[in-house]
């Protein structure tokens, strides 16, 4: 009975010692943290958050649709994103789109510390990490179909 | 590998004083197929370069790229997501680097993507003017679940980083189930919103490039 060749492809190959040590780069991140919470609320807090910031944002931007105001007022909030405002006709500009992405920033950023402050070293059932990310993507993901509501234009103004 | 279809063990065989054996061939081309599939996707934002617009040529080829390169990272690490539900401990470390170069990536995806809105917007010759008076639909249902949704991509990809690295290997634990159930379903949601923002996003171009 013969060996197979395919020790050509054997783990210790230059390519998959290569692609192994690619997999675990930054190696202090592979490692994991040394001390694991012993509650799921440091877990609960980053992905409800996440969710809940998502659907703050998909909230404010069917306001802005609604009230020209608003969208104004929101369109400041989010100048400090380069090319927000350009004047130049050709290159054109962000325009209040910098404004709602600010609005997912700031609200991922406080609910997720603020969460973390309310739920430290509490048992948060799973139920409720799951139905509430559940809840919040798909409310944000719905929210993006206009014909479902009648008042997001379909048309050009 | 299935050493009863794919390798040939008889005595007879022809292979037996042969270097190569039908395994390795089949193998080699398994490899290739493989390699060779992957670098043919990875060619799909390049069409942007024979693009007769200039803003396409170099916008949309880089916007391409990086949504493209962060879709696959994505993707790789949606599918990551099943073994891992099942409690696969040896694919932790890399779920924790993976996630976090997904959401890098998705990172430079938004801010590619924001500097090609300022031209999809602009008042000469803007692709968003010329859409909404001809195919507003593409505009008001497409491009806005493409401006939209993409977005979510990068607070779920660092609340899971953040969950894979904060809990360890102690995230398999039977205590943490519900957070290990959460992690991979925001993975996968991860992964829904991004190949959504590849398809609407790719379809936005072939109506009308920058």
């Amino acid at each position: 009975m013969t060996k197979s060749r395919s020790a050509y492809f054997s783990p210790s190959s230059w390519y998959v010692r290569l692609g192994n040590s690619l997999k675990r780069f930054p190696q202090g991140l592979a490692r994991g943290s040394q001390k694991a919470p012993e509650t799921s609320s440091a877990a609960a807090a980053a992905l409800i958050s996440a969710g809940f910031a998502s659907f703050v944002m998909m909230v404010n931007q069917h306001f802005a649709a609604t009230f020209k105001s608003y969208e104004d007022l929101i369109w400041n909030l989010g100048a400090w994103i380069p090319g927000s405002r350009n004047a130049d006709p050709l290159y054109g500009e962000i325009g209040s789109y910098t404004g709602k992405e600010t609005i997912l920033l700031v609200t991922w950023l406080v609910s997720w510390l603020f969460l973390a402050w309310l739920w430290r070293d509490r048992e948060i059932k799973g139920n409720t990490i799951f139905f509430s990310l559940f809840f919040f993507l798909v409310a944000a993901t719905v929210m993006n179909w206009h014909p479902l509501f009648p008042y997001m234009p379909l048309m050009p103004k | 590998m299935n050493r009863n279809t794919l390798s040939v063990e008889h005595e007879e065989s022809l292979t037996q004083d042969k270097p190569l054996k039908q395994k390795d061939i089949a193998t080699v081309c398994i490899y290739g197929l493989s390699l060779i599939s992957a670098g043919l996707f990875l060619f799909l934002p390049l069409v942007n370069l024979l693009s007769p617009s200039p803003w396409q040529r170099y916008m949309g080829a880089i916007h391409g790229c990086a949504s493209l390169f962060a879709v696959v990272v994505i993707a790789y690490a949606g599918h990551l997501a099943f073994p891992l539900l099942r409690g696969n401990a040896a694919i932790l470390p890399q779920m924790r680097t993976l996630s976090f170069w997904a959401s890098c990536l998705s990172f430079m995806a938004i801010v590619s993507g924001n500097w090609v809105y300022m031209r999809y917007r602009a008042p000469l010759n803007g692709a968003r003017a010329w859409i909404t008076e001809n195919t507003p639909l593409v505009h008001y249902l497409f491009m806005e679940y493409h401006e939209f949704t993409v977005l979510f991509t990068l607070p779920l990809g660092i609340a899971c980083t953040w969950s894979l690295w904060k809990y360890g290997d102690s995230i398999l634990d039977k205590q943490n189930r519900s957070v290990l159930t959460a992690t991979c379903f925001a993975l996968m949601a991860m992964m829904f919103f991004a190949i959504g923002g590849l398809v609407t996003g790719l379809n936005v171009a072939r109506i009308h490039s920058l």
